[in-house]
């Protein structure tokens, strides 16, 4: 048994902390808000009757829901550089997030969209709208009120599974944990306060998509 | 004579291998109301939807104001689109868009697909609003609302695009009884102010008192057409006998 060192505890706050605020948090965002752009055209393509369009995207969304995300991003990082791309840890991180990320939120997008029923999209033509009116107009925004719950589920596990970039070396918080721990074997408590944190991030991201929902609701009948 | 607003003609449409209209022809004259009655599956909401080509009929023609499309060539998106821009719809099942208030609703086409400046389409709306005895209901949502005044939200919304001619898709099928009279009342008050409107309906007492034309059709194939008292009361035809005893003695 170690002794616990709980003075490392107090140490360790701030600079897990940093590696949250200028690691993780930043890492989620950028990959979440670029993956749902991905996924939005993901699911565009899925839904068009454009072969050329549908066919990739099937392609796109099978491959990267048929691998580890750790493998891919080892084939952006590791990978790529034999094909003569080289990318730094971030943008490597940011690459494989967001696709990873746009392939899965273009199914839920996909059936948030399929979900609206056909005589939305007739009664948009009636008034005259095109169907990128109808989809911009009426049809996203009703489906973004399917969408927000699975979504929300979406973001909440990136938050955890960009711990994973710590072994692309970004800077998160695990790897702020781990190089704390590593000369100290203070393994348990700087993983138990990296999880505490992680918890309490995702708290707050289940209270937001709690509010979002209730916004969106205010024309749903109860 | 008055002129047609719309002229059907020849008009057939399968689905799959079931022909649901058969060499359909008919004309509408500018400022009459047309009710097309027929038991169900008979093909009078496909022939409905054919006027503003949310369904594409196989082959005959269109006209509706100066478009005319013919099917005997695949029409191009452009023409569909024009001649839809003539008529406005009501459904049976409204289709509000339920993210949008009454005003938004009925906003929505004059300000996007117009391009009309929101404070004058917001100034008509609260007319068409008013007119449709909806006032003070303006920044309801559809789910705030009972079913006839969601079916008049509707009616406001068709009418809020200036079209030349109403399409009513059973517009009271869905409402419960005692909301039908308000909705068929608008409905009445239009044609008193000289709308143009195809009236597909199972209430053959309003066809009598508003229609200027009834159209009987049943299975796919239009069997009477003519004036109410004529084709409601006078006809001799065995199928639209046996219809109009079974809905008005059921």
């Amino acid at each position: 048994m170690t002794n616990f060192d709980y003075g490392l505890v107090l140490k360790s706050l701030w600079p897990l902390a940093q590696g949250l605020i200028f690691g993780t948090i930043p890492l989620t965002l950028i990959s979440f808000v670029l993956g749902l752009i991905v996924a939005l055209a993901v699911a565009l393509a899925r839904l068009s009757n454009n072969r050329w369009f549908e066919l990739p995207a099937r392609g796109f969304v099978s491959i990267i829901r048929g691998t580890p995300l750790l493998l891919q991003l080892f084939m952006v990082f590791f990978g790529l550089p034999s094909l003569g791309i080289v990318l730094d840890p971030w943008p490597s991180a940011i690459v494989a997030f967001s696709l990873n990320v746009g392939a899965y939120a273009s199914e839920i997008i996909r059936a948030a969209i399929q979900s609206i029923g056909k005589g939305q999209w007739e009664a948009a033509k009636t008034i005259g709208l095109n169907r990128e009116q109808t989809l911009e107009l009426v049809i996203l925004p009703q489906a973004a009120r399917v969408a927000v719950p699975p979504l929300g589920n979406t973001l909440i596990a990136l938050v955890k599974d960009t711990s994973l970039a710590s072994v692309v070396l970004v800077t998160d918080i695990l790897r702020k944990a781990q190089e704390i721990a590593a000369p100290t074997f203070q393994f348990f408590l700087l993983y138990s306060v990296a999880a505490v944190y992680y918890w309490v991030v995702c708290f707050f991201l289940s209270v937001a998509q709690k509010r979002l929902e209730l916004r969106l609701d205010r024309w749903v009948a109860k | 004579m008055t002129e047609n607003l719309i002229e059907i003609r020849n008009l057939n449409k399968a689905f799959d291998s079931i022909q649901v209209l058969k060499d359909v022809s008919f004309d509408v004259p500018k400022g009459s109301v047309t009710v097309i009655i027929g038991p169900s599956g008979s093909g009078k909401t496909t022939l409905l939807r054919s006027i503003n080509l949310l369904e594409i009929p196989d082959s005959g023609s269109v006209s509706v104001g100066a478009s005319l499309v013919d099917f005997s060539n695949k029409p191009k998106p452009q023409e569909i689109a024009e001649l839809a821009t003539h008529s406005g719809m009501v459904f049976q099942a409204n289709n509000l868009f339920p993210h949008l208030t009454a005003l938004g609703n009925i906003t929505l086409g004059p300000i996007k697909a117009q391009g009309k400046a929101k404070t004058e389409a917001d100034a008509e709306a609260r007319k068409l609003i008013e007119e449709l005895g909806l006032a003070g209901l303006e920044l309801r949502y559809p789910h705030q609302l009972s079913g006839g005044q969601q079916q008049r939200v509707g009616i406001a919304r068709a009418l809020a695009l200036k079209p030349n001619v109403l399409l009513f898709d059973e517009p009271t099928s869905a409402l419960d009884p005692e909301l039908v009279g308000e909705v068929l009342r608008s409905i009445k008050t239009l044609a008193q102010f000289g709308w143009t409107m195809v009236i597909v309906t199972h209430e053959i007492r309003f066809a009598q008192k508003v229609a200027d034309q009834v159209i009987f059709m049943d299975q796919g194939e239009v069997l009477e057409v003519g004036t109410p008292s004529k084709v409601l009361t006078k006809s001799t035809n065995e199928r639209l006998r046996s219809f109009l005893n079974g809905i008005l003695f059921s």
